[in-house]
């Protein structure tokens, strides 16, 4: 066939590398509504919830089971069942109907009427739905902070750039995971350069990130991984329960938790039982909710390839997003894998979250470039900081994000370079040397970075677990090493935990570690003139972006 | 008490060892006086969460505060290995059932028991427990 | 005004029609040269009978490492999902593993599907304690006998971002675990626009591997 010049010009565009397939609904590719989806149905005897979505009692899978005496306010249900979908999707976007009355409503459906109800809303009334049910007024972001070498000194100098640039939240993983100590006492010490208050995580097989976590070497955790349906609940290791118990160990501990699904898991793992992603996500939240968590970071997260090749599954993802802030949980609404060869298919994807705001509208951004990124890369990644700086300029909306000078970003790299440096001295572990400080200071990636000697690293990073090494004492090193600001920044970290209010929903700390969350500061957004707008210091901030033209220069 | 906890009722607040909030200072840590047992939550501070959890209209939330506050009482690597012990196919139904009776009688956490049972419930429904 | 039940019922048949009508219209409209699976349950309609295979055994040479593979390995799926010879795989581990001084040994995994739970299930079959699991598609994972299922020693993540030198240095590796050597893992590698290219297409192995699984004969040798 002679080929149209056009059309071979349109098959090289970078949208055109992404994967797409048709839906197929027994294996699960199929975004908001399979025609293998069950009835919403409850009944209720004797305070007891008998049948579920379809299913009787004596049916239920473990996840049934655990939502139908967990998650659901039975006192509410029957009222709630009895509205229909269409009129509970109209409350969601009628301004005049305040968050805390849909939170009530929603409280007494059910996994498959929550399903419903998305369905009955477009991608801008899901927006419109996000901007008032959001838990907390402001909205946030989180940072991924990693890279190839899993280097702990450039995780440090990262997270504080980071931290300079306004994330609330900073999350790492390796791709060596016995890194995991060391990492986290990077991370710890490097946001706390950056700006005092930023919380830190390490994603890590369950077991050791909790026991990051209880050493004090981490401040919250988030990778407590849910999933729709049992079979895949069971290969990720987990139950209902056991992720409800663990829940109850890390506060135990005055950690904050976030739990984490998204949609395509289950069919990526090939046990969707060919169920609508929606309908499985809506379960994963449901188990979220009933275990009494906070929060979750969802919208399909490391499966968005899935999500993002059927139709209408980026409506899915914004939509599923939605569920979790209409079960009044924080929601860190992923972005956070790369999802497309197209600048333009990556950017639209992210409006979706980044115009009505939601508690952190990434989970997080890669503040480091995307080859550096151990998630498998992010949506949006260091290259892309003034661009959106940009958007937020352009459209005045509060992405979480600030500009940055060149000086600022260098001397805290320096600092947090300098201080892992000192702490690794002074706890005997292995050496960072003055010219890879040097080195990490002013460089984008781990390409610029000398190499580290990894068996060294992984020797320090078991003695690290083996004598039982613990946040106080990486404050007795920062302090011993002449880092007073820091150890108190950390220190005050610590104290958190004794404190417990940040284990509140959507809690975020300022850099006077004052606590935000969606308790002292709720989002109370009914329509114009009302709820979080940009204004004042903070527009003031994000219109200084750096390349503006001088009039004077001319 | 009134959230945030740590703003309006911070004379109030002690850790679990019973070190007051303020004295967790950075020259006490320096001089070797702040003990891991001493930045640790205590169980009256969970309660106090989970009262605001619900009274910001949370029970579910409310209900992991109150096993929280009992778990308290379990050490670190005890709470490692219970966790581990409610994964799927990783315990009889006596391991589980004698788990929750330890969580009664030693530790004091009747909620953390109760959940345990049901866990045990469901599991052996469900075929995820070892047989003995 | 009246309205009888026959004219109700003419109105009907008039409305079915038409509506009829304007479906099978549209259908020609969406007229598609891609087939669409839907209404289909399995992609390879058969299901390889493994019964007369050997059930593998528990082995006891110390030097022994158990490389496991997928259950539509060398059969349904012939190559990576990177597009490499799934004999090529095997042999570059094993060539690895000799290097070193060690003993391979092949079984194939037919009761989990699971990357990790594969290679933890090598590991405690294996004489060393050490393990090996591969997927058809191509994703690996060395782990070690007394590891939580979702740990590892080294995980290769991205599939179609591996070699034949990553196996074969893999297959070292692992040998090197044996040793009780420091082992210096193999260096990562990342192309964060791996998953948009190849997420749907893993699915799409996945499923037909997992559909191959038989519980019941559970892990049989591989290469007797």
């Amino acid at each position: 066939m002679k080929r149209s010049k056009r059309i071979e010009a349109l098959d090289k565009r970078p949208v055109n590398l992404d994967g797409y397939i048709n839906e197929w609904p027994e294996m699960g590719f199929i975004a908001m509504k399979s025609p293998y989806d069950p009835p919403a149905t409850i009944r209720i005897e004797n305070g007891k919830i008998v049948e579920l979505d379809g299913k009787a009692r004596e049916d239920f899978d473990f996840l049934d089971s655990f939502i139908a005496d967990y998650a659901i306010n039975i006192e509410r249900a029957e009222a709630s069942m009895a509205m229909s979908s269409l009129e509970i999707a109209r409350m969601i976007v009628d301004i005049h109907v305040s968050r805390k009355e849909v939170l009530e409503v929603i409280s007494g459906i059910t996994p498959m009427k929550m399903t419903e109800v998305i369905n009955e809303l477009n991608v801008v009334e899901i927006m419109m739905g996000m901007q008032k049910m959001r838990a907390r007024k402001r909205p946030g972001n989180q940072a991924h902070i990693t890279n190839l070498k899993d280097d702990p000194v450039q995780i440090a100098a990262d997270a504080a750039e980071g931290a300079l640039r306004g994330f609330a939240e900073e999350e790492t993983t390796m791709g060596v995971a016995r890194y995991a100590p060391l990492d986290s006492i990077g991370l710890l010490i490097g946001s706390q350069c950056g700006r005092p208050g930023v919380l830190t995580q390490c994603s890590a097989e369950e077991a050791t990130e909790l026991e990051l976590g209880i050493r004090g070497l981490t401040t919250y955790a988030e990778t407590l991984s849910v999933y729709g349906t049992e079979k895949v609940f069971i290969d990720g290791d987990d139950t209902p329960y056991s992720k409800a118990f663990l829940n109850s160990a890390y506060a135990s501990r005055g950690l904050k938790v976030r739990f984490t699904s998204g949609s395509g898991s289950e069919v990526l793992m090939g046990s969707s039982e060919k169920k609508s992603m929606l309908y499985l996500e809506c379960r994963c939240l449901y188990v979220t909710k009933g275990a009494g968590s906070q929060g979750i970071q969802n919208g399909s997260v490391s499966c968005i390839g899935i999500a993002g090749a059927v139709p209408a599954g980026i409506r899915e993802v914004v939509g599923e997003n939605l569920v979790a802030a209409l079960l009044g949980l924080e929601c860190a609404s992923s972005n956070d894998q790369s999802f497309s060869n197209s600048d333009m298919r990556r950017t639209a994807r992210t409006m979706l979250e980044f115009l009505p705001g939601t508690d952190f509208i990434f989970s997080g951004y890669a503040a480091e470039p995307n080859y550096d990124n151990m998630f498998a890369g992010s949506n949006f990644d260091a290259e892309d900081f003034d661009d959106y700086n940009v958007f937020q300029r352009d459209m005045q909306v509060d992405g979480g994000l600030r500009p940055v000078k060149e000086s600022e970003v260098i001397a805290v790299r320096n600092k947090a370079a300098r201080a892992v440096q000192a702490v690794f001295r002074q706890l005997g572990l292995a050496e960072v040397s003055d010219e890879q400080v040097e080195a990490i200071t002013y460089a984008h990636g781990s390409k610029d970075t000398l190499p580290r000697d990894v068996a060294a690293d992984l020797m320090s990073a078991e003695d690290v677990m083996k004598r039982g090494i613990t946040g106080i004492d990486i404050v007795k090193a920062l302090a011993d090493s002449g880092f007073t600001d820091i150890a108190e920044s950390v220190l005050a970290m610590l104290k958190q935990r004794v404190i417990g209010d940040y284990m509140q929903t959507a809690a975020i700390l300022d850099k006077n570690f004052r606590v935000m969350s969606g308790v002292n500061t709720p989002n109370d957004y009914m329509g114009p003139g009302t709820g979080y707008r940009v204004e004042g210091e903070r527009w003031e901030e994000i219109k200084r972006i750096p390349h503006r033209i001088n009039p004077m220069d001319i | 008490m009134r959230y945030p906890i740590g703003e309006f009722e911070r004379e109030r607040i002690t850790s679990k060892s019973g070190m007051k909030l303020d004295d967790i200072t950075l020259d006490a840590v320096v001089k070797g006086q702040v003990k891991p047992e001493d930045i640790k939550i205590s169980p009256e501070m969970l309660k106090v969460q989970g009262q605001v959890a619900r009274e910001a209209g949370n029970p579910p939330m409310e209900k992991n505060f109150q096993r929280a506050a009992e778990l308290t009482r379990v050490p670190d690597e005890k709470i490692l290995k219970m966790y581990d012990k409610l994964r799927p196919n990783r315990a009889t139904k006596n391991e589980l059932v004698n788990m929750a009776k330890e969580l009664l009688e030693v530790y004091q956490a009747p909620n953390c028991a109760k959940l345990v049972l049901e866990a045990c419930e469901v599991y052996e429904k469900r075929g995820i427990l070892l047989s003995e | 005004m009246q309205i009888s039940e026959e004219l109700i019922k003419k109105i009907t048949e008039v409305v079915v029609r038409e509506l009829n009508n304007r479906e099978k219209n549209n259908t020609v409209a969406a007229e598609d040269d891609i087939p669409s699976l839907a209404g289909k349950e399995r992609i390879n309609p058969q299901k390889t009978d493994y019964s007369a295979y050997r059930k593998a055994a528990k082995g006891v040479d110390p030097k022994e490492i158990v490389i496991g593979v997928g259950a539509a390995f060398q059969r349904e799926i012939r190559k990576t999902i990177g597009g490499i010879p799934l004999e090529d795989v095997i042999s570059n581990v094993k060539a690895g593993i000799e290097e070193e001084g060690m003993i391979p040994r092949v079984v194939k995994i037919l009761d989990t599907s699971d990357v990790g739970f594969m290679a933890l299930e090598s590991a405690k079959l294996s004489g060393s304690g050490i393990g090996i699991g591969i997927q058809s598609k191509g994703t690996t994972v060395i782990s070690q006998k007394d590891l939580y299922p979702l740990s590892n020693l080294e995980l290769f993540p991205q599939a179609p971002l591996m070699t034949l030198e990553t196996y074969r240095h893999l297959g070292r590796n692992a040998a090197k675990y044996v040793k009780g050597e420091n082992v210096t893992p193999v260096p990562s590698v990342n192309d964060p626009m791996v998953r948009p290219k190849f997420q749907v297409k893993a699915a799409i192995m996945h499923i037909a591997e997992t559909e191959q699984l038989d519980p019941a004969m559970g892990i049989i040798e591989w290469e007797d």
